[in-house]
């Protein structure tokens, strides 16, 4: 009885802590920085802090994992960057979020193995890979991304390149290695795919693009079947990695004539 | 990548909203009072001798899941506005 108590409570956290992002994004979408900031604050020492007296109990690797939701944006808001060379600002925010989500990995005890780093099945980690091209030319249909001009300029374009790719591991470590692992700790497969793909797709609200939001969503739920079904994130990382390459640099290349 | 650095985050970045805001000196105090936090959890757990040596380390250890990042901030904060007054 105790223990169905202790579930249902952290059930309703997830769904608390999925509305509390999604308010503070509301936030920020609508220029209320300093808000959301406080918002997102909030959610992140309330997370900890309830991590912290859940320890060696099944939710507490998801109150730990989530906290890595309102720290992208804490890091994302607090860093000023003017005067800062554009291709340098995504390295210095994804620094600490690759270092942060690599304590909280180890702090869960997820294994290379549950973040997916499986190099067998070759051929299907690649085709998985060769998706994220299509949907990246799907998006850049959708979107339109005039960003060519900046990140095709030749002497930065190397750069770009593997930082892109990286921006695409890192997302995939943390929404399917840690996040999406952390929910199945504790509920459905089912569940955990779109209380994963809400925070996906509530991260992205600050486009202010309804469409955007959706794609984000439909996206992460076609990469956590993937990830459900292979077992591996290998495939993904290239995928997510192909897929900002795509939106970013090949298809304003091609279609806006930048060459 | 829009999860990590949208266009809006960028521009607030930019435009150095968290030093107007003062964004990047609430993070500095609440850096400060982390440090004291694991400071007094250690001093505690320390005379509660009988607790398990796993769960104390493991208490202690979800601080640095914010101690980290926000060391990290504070340290570029401090040498950005070091390299703007220099200019």
């Amino acid at each position: 009885m105790k223990h169905t108590v202790v579930i249902y409570k952290d059930k309703l956290f997830c769904w608390v802590f999925s509305i509390l992002v999604f308010t503070a994004e509301i936030f920020l979408a609508f220029q209320n920085i300093y808000t959301s900031f406080i918002l997102y604050l909030f959610i992140f020492i309330s997370s900890l802090t309830i991590a912290s007296f859940k320890y060696q109990q099944p939710a507490y690797s998801l109150y730990v994992s989530l906290v890595l939701v309102p720290l992208t944006r804490i890091i994302s808001i607090s860093i000023p960057l003017s005067g800062i060379p554009e291709v340098f600002e995504c390295i210095v925010v994804s620094i600490p979020l690759f270092i942060t989500g690599a304590i909280v990995a180890k702090m869960v005890d997820l294994t290379y193995t549950d973040l997916g780093f499986k190099f067998g099945k070759l051929h299907s980690r690649l085709l998985t890979g060769l998706l994220g091209i299509l949907l990246g030319y799907v998006r850049f249909l959708l979107f339109q991304s005039g960003k060519a001009e900046i990140y095709a300029a030749p002497e930065v374009l190397i750069i770009w390149i593997l930082l892109l790719m990286f921006l695409g591991f890192l997302e995939e470590f943390i929404y399917r290695g840690i996040i999406y692992n952390a929910f199945l700790s504790l509920l459905s497969k089912k569940k955990a795919v779109y209380f994963t793909s809400f925070l996906y797709a509530a991260l992205t609200i600050s486009t202010k693009s309804f469409v955007n939001v959706l794609f984000a969503f439909i996206i992460s739920i076609i990469f956590c079947g993937l990830y459900n079904r292979q077992k591996s994130l290998t495939g993904l990382y290239l995928a997510h990695g192909l897929m900002n390459l795509t939106v970013y640099v090949i298809c304003p290349l091609i279609f806006n004539n930048r060459f | 990548m829009d999860t990590i650095i949208t266009r809006s985050t960028e521009a607030f970045c930019r435009g150095n909203v968290s030093s107007v805001l003062i964004i990047d000196l609430m993070l500095i105090l609440l850096l400060a009072g982390l440090l004291i936090v694991q400071e007094f959890l250690e001093l505690n757990y320390a005379q509660r001798w009988l607790l398990q040596t796993d769960t104390k380390f493991n208490k202690v250890k979800l601080i640095y899941i914010a101690k980290i990042p926000f060391f990290y901030i504070f340290l570029y904060v401090f040498f950005y506005q070091a390299l703007q007054i220099a200019k």
